[in-house]
Parts: structure tokens; C-alpha cells; sequence
């Protein structure tokens, strides 16, 4: 009854919602962990277990990692009380970036930004591992 | 403002920027905030989540409207996702900064290299 309710009432396999209910978990984890990385891992598992085509997946994750973050931040923010000092100057760089991410999408072609960041990650990951 | 700041600034709009257009790029701040700025890598990644929650909080909202998303599925994966979150961030305080940083850079450099294929792939660039 229960899985019925989360599946919104339609027969679906519920290994599949187990599994889904597992890697969330893992996604949770790793962001708590790094303080990043749950989005790209529920990208993952709503595009390949819940079958969720690209939008939904994406407009899914934007909605469960937001409680993630909030969760991950207050943890790190009762071990640090000066946390949110240090990040204020940040947040409305953050927000008008993230505004703009958001207009902008579907209105410039995505490819260019995502090589560039992808190249990023490479190179930051590669010297954070070595360094 | 030191210059060291000023980039740290624009280090979060870029990442927010990219992050808001689905592209990516989520990690960078903590990596310029705990390589170049001084800041310790559990502090880094402390602003780098309370940057990503000003920069996707209205992304979020934006995106309900356009696609509304199964909300049921999305309250049982927060559920457990949450769940995984505290255990992450309380076992990230006790975590060796050494090994917090390695782990923190073997997932940035495993995800990269996975949407740089995906990227080259899809777009046959």
C-alpha cells in the first residue's frame, strides 16, 4: 500500500523502488560526505531505474537535492557555527548565477558550458587527488 | 578584497551559473575555496552546499512549474536521501581532512570524465 502511494498508485516493480530507495540513500550520503555529488548520482538513478525521461529526471533531482543540501548544510553548520558567516558573501553570487543558469536554460545551446565544467571537474579532481 | 576573494566570487556565480543550466561544475568553489583560499576542505564544502542552495532554490521552482515532476516519488527519494545525508555529514566531521579531500577528488575526477563522455557523446562534438 505504501509502495502504491509512493508509485502514485500505478503497478510498478518494487525491487525497482528499492533499489531506487537505496541509491538515494548512497546519493545522500556522498553528499553529506563531499558537501556535493547527490545530483548527478539521482540524475543517474532516475534516468536509469525510475525510467524518468531527461526533464523529469532533471526537474526531480532540483527538488531532492534541495532537502538533501539543507540537511547536509545544518549537520556541517552544528559542527561549525561559523559556517554561515564565512558562506553569506557568497550567497548572492550563488543566487543570481543560479537565476541566470535558469533563465538561460533552453535558451543557449548547453554543450560548450558543460565541456568546459566537465574539463574543470577532470582537472580539479586529478589535483585534489594528487595534491 | 583581496583578489584571492574576488575569484572565490566569481569561482560560485560561474559554478551556480553552470549548475542552474544543468551543466555541471557543482564541486568547483569547494576545490578553489580549500586549493587557493585557505579555507579548510570540511568548511569548503560546508559554503560550497549553502552556495548551492541559494543558487538552486529558485532553479527548483522554476523547474516544478515547467515539468511538474512526480511529487510521491520525489517525497519517498528525499526520505531516504536524507537519511543518507545526515550519516554522510556527521561522518564527514569525524573524517581525516586528508582522506575527505582525496575522496572529494576521486568523485570529482570520476563524474568529469563522465560528463565529458556523456557531453562528447551526446553532442558528437
Amino acid at each position: 500500500m505504501l509502495i502504491n502511494f509512493f508509485m502514485n498508485g500505478r503497478r510498478k516493480d518494487e525491487i525497482t523502488l528499492a533499489l531506487c530507495g537505496i541509491a538515494a540513500l548512497f546519493a545522500g550520503m556522498i553528499n553529506g560526505f563531499i558537501g556535493t555529488g547527490g545530483g548527478v548520482i539521482m540524475l543517474f538513478l532516475l534516468r536509469r531505474i525510475c525510467k524518468k525521461d531527461e526533464k523529469q529526471a532533471f526537474a526531480s533531482v532540483a527538488l531532492t537535492v534541495l532537502p538533501m543540501a539543507v540537511i547536509s548544510a545544518a549537520v556541517y553548520f552544528i559542527n561549525d557555527h561559523t559556517l554561515l558567516f564565512s558562506a553569506l558573501p557568497y550567497i548572492p553570487f550563488a543566487l543570481a548565477g543560479g537565476a541566470l543558469g535558469a533563465y538561460l536554460l533552453g535558451k543557449i545551446k548547453v554543450r560548450y558550458v558543460s565541456l568546459l565544467f566537465s574539463a574543470l571537474s577532470v582537472f580539479a579532481g586529478t589535483a585534489a587527488l594528487l595534491g | 578584497m583581496s583578489a584571492s576573494a574576488v575569484i572565490g566570487y566569481a569561482v560560485c556565480f560561474l559554478s551556480a551559473l553552470s549548475s542552474g543550466m544543468g551543466a555541471g561544475g557543482g564541486g568547483l568553489l569547494t576545490m578553489w575555496l580549500s586549493s587557493f583560499s585557505g579555507v579548510s576542505q570540511l568548511q569548503s564544502q560546508g559554503i560550497n552546499l549553502i552556495s548551492f542552495l541559494s543558487s538552486s532554490f529558485p532553479a527548483s521552482f522554476i523547474n516544478v512549474k515547467r515539468f511538474k515532476p512526480d511529487m510521491r516519488l520525489i517525497s519517498f527519494l528525499t526520505f531516504a536521501g536524507a537519511s543518507g545525508c545526515v550519516t554522510g555529514a556527521l561522518a564527514a566531521s569525524f573524517a581525516d581532512p586528508l582522506i575527505l579531500r582525496k575522496c572529494f577528488g576521486a568523485f570529482l575526477l570520476l563524474v568529469g570524465m563522465y560528463s565529458l563522455y556523456k557531453t562528447l557523446k551526446t553532442y558528437s562534438v
